[in-house]
C-alpha cells in the first residue's frame, strides 16, 4: 500500500511541476505582450484548468483509497492548494495580456521591476515546492513585500497622475501573482513542518 | 485535571522480558483514547494493567502505579474484583456465553453481583444496556435466543451491552473490530462516538486509520515505550516523532 500511495504522490508531483512550468511561461508571455507580442496565455490558462482538475481527481482518489495521514496527508492537501495557486497565476497573466491587447501598455520602470520580481517569486515558489525547501519560503515573503511596495507606488502614481492607470492595473495583477507564490511557500512550510504560516 | 487513568512509571515484565518500559500516561475522563502500535509493542499488555487483568497471567509482574480517578489500583488494600467492576473490558473475539440467552448474557453480571433488587429492575437494566449498545432494536423480539444466532458484529455489541450493564466508569476495548466485517465495524465505531459522551473508552487498535476515525487522543507505543501521545488530530496531521510518522504512514518496518 505504501508503494501505491508513493506512485500517486509521484503523479501529483509531476503534474504540479508541469503546471509550474506552464504558469511561468504564461507570466513571461504576459510580459512580452507589453511589447506587442501576443502569445497564448489563454490557452495555457485553459490547460492549467484541466491539469488542476486532474490534480483534484488524483488527490481525491488517494484520500479515499489510502486514508493518508501525517506528511502524506499534508502533501496531498498542499498539492490541491498549490494547483489552485498556479492556475490563478496563469489567469492573472492572461488578464495582463488581455489588458495590453485592448488598452495597450508600455513597460515602465515600475512594471519592469515588478515583472522581474514576480517572475523570480514564481520560479522560487515552484522550485521550493519541487524540492520541499522551506528556506525559500522566507525569500518569498521578502519578494512579496517588495512587490507590495511597488503596487502601492503605482497607486500613488495614479493619484498624482504621474503615470497611466494601466500601470496600476498591471501592478495589481502582479501583486496578486506574487501573493499566490507566497502561499505556495507557506504550503512548503506546512508539508515540511506541519506549521500553518 | 482529573484523569480517568494515569500511569506513573509503569513497568511490566513477563519473566525476564521487560515489555512495558517506564510509561507515564494520562488518559482524560470521557472520550475515546486509542493505544496504537505494531504487533508486540505492548499495547494489549498495557490495557490489561488498567483493570488488573494482567495478574491472571502468572508470569507477569507490574511495577509502578496505575491510578483510576486518582486512586492507585495496585495498592495493597484494593480488591481487583472491585476494580474490574469499575473498568469493563471487551476483547478481540466476541465472547458471549454461548449457553446463556441474549437476555441472560446481559443480566448475568448483575445477578451474580446482586446489583438489582427486582426482576423489573433487571429487565429495565438489560433493556437500557442493549439500547446503549445499539442492539436493542435488533434483538428485542428474540431475547430468549442464543447468541450463536447473532452475527459477529451483533455478538460484539452484545458483549459491550454485558459490560455496560455493570455501569462501569471506564471501558477497555482490545481490538474490538479485528474480527468483525466492515458493516459491523462501522456500527461499533458509531457506537463508540455515542458512548464516549458518558464513558472513558480506551481502545487498543493496530489500525492507525481506525484510531484516526474514532479517537480523541492517541498514544503510540513501540517496543514497550511510549513514543508519542496527544490529540488525535495533532498526531495524525503532524506527529512530533519520526517513528510515529513512519508508523502512521505505513513506512515502519
Amino acid at each position: 500500500m505504501r508503494k501505491l500511495l508513493d506512485i500517486g504522490e509521484e503523479q501529483l508531483r509531476k503534474l504540479i511541476n508541469e503546471m509550474g512550468s506552464d504558469a511561468l511561461n504564461s507570466l513571461e508571455n504576459a510580459r512580452k505582450s507589453l511589447k506587442g507580442e501576443f502569445n497564448s496565455t489563454e490557452e495555457i490558462s485553459s490547460k492549467l484548468h484541466l491539469l488542476r482538475n486532474e490534480v483534484l481527481d488524483i488527490a481525491t482518489e488517494l484520500l479515499v483509497r489510502y486514508s493518508p495521514v501525517a506528511s502524506d496527508l499534508r502533501f496531498i492537501q498542499s498539492s490541491i492548494d498549490v494547483s489552485y495557486d498556479l492556475y490563478r497565476i496563469s489567469r492573472y497573466a492572461m488578464e495582463i495580456e488581455r489588458t495590453a491587447k485592448i488598452v495597450g501598455a508600455e513597460e515602465s520602470e515600475l512594471i519592469k521591476e515588478g515583472f522581474e520580481l514576480t517572475i523570480e517569486a514564481v520560479k522560487t515558489a515552484i522550485e521550493a515546492f519541487e524540492n520541499l525547501d522551506e528556506v525559500s519560503a522566507g525569500k518569498l515573503l521578502e519578494i512579496d513585500n517588495r512587490i507590495d511596495d511597488l503596487y502601492i507606488q503605482s497607486l500613488e502614481n495614479l493619484k498624482s497622475l504621474a503615470s497611466s492607470p494601466v500601470e496600476a492595473l498591471i501592478m495589481r495583477h502582479l501583486e496578486r501573482i506574487s501573493d499566490h507564490a507566497k502561499e505556495i511557500g507557506a504550503r512548503v512550510v506546512y508539508v515540511k513542518e506541519g506549521k500553518r504560516v | 485535571m482529573n484523569f480517568a487513568i494515569e500511569t506513573v512509571n509503569l513497568n511490566v515484565y513477563y519473566g525476564q522480558n521487560h515489555v512495558i518500559k517506564g510509561v507515564d500516561l494520562k488518559i482524560p475522563n470521557r472520550g475515546v483514547f486509542a493505544l496504537m502500535g505494531p504487533s508486540g509493542c505492548g499495547k494489549s499488555t498495557m490495557l490489561r494493567t488498567f483493570n488488573r487483568l494482567i495478574e491472571l497471567n502468572e508470569g507477569a509482574r507490574v511495577d509502578g502505579e496505575v491510578r483510576l480517578f486518582g486512586e492507585n489500583i495496585y495498592s495493597g488494600d484494593v480488591d481487583p474484583i472491585e476494580v474490574r467492576k469499575r473498568v469493563g473490558m471487551v476483547f478481540q473475539y466476541p465472547n458471549p456465553f454461548p449457553h446463556l440467552t441474549i437476555y441472560d448474557n446481559v443480566a448475568i453480571g448483575l445477578k451474580l453481583n446482586g446489583l438489582v433488587k427486582s426482576k423489573e429492575e433487571l429487565d429495565e437494566r438489560v433493556e437500557w444496556a442493549l439500547k446503549k449498545a445499539a442492539l436493542w432494536d435488533e434483538v428485542k423480539d428474540r431475547l430468549n435466543d442464543y447468541p450463536g444466532n447473532l452475527s459477529g458484529g451483533q455478538r460484539q455489541r452484545l458483549v459491550i451491552a454485558r459490560a455496560l450493564a455493570m455501569k462501569p466508569e471506564v471501558l477497555l476495548m482490545d481490538e474490538p473490530t479485528a474480527n468483525i466485517d466492515p458493516v459491523g465495524t462501522a456500527k461499533i465505531e458509531e457506537l463508540l462516538l455515542e458512548l464516549k459522551e458518558d464513558y472513558t473508552i480506551v481502545l487498543v487498535t493496530h489500525s492507525p486509520a481506525q484510531a484516526a476515525r474514532v479517537a480523541d487522543h492517541v498514544a503510540f507505543l513501540y517496543l514497550g515505550e511510549l513514543i508519542e501521545v496527544g490529540p488525535a488530530r495533532k498526531v495524525f496531521e503532524n506527529p512530533e516523532h519520526e517513528l510515529t510518522e513512519k508508523y502512521v504512514t505505513g513506512a515502519l518496518g
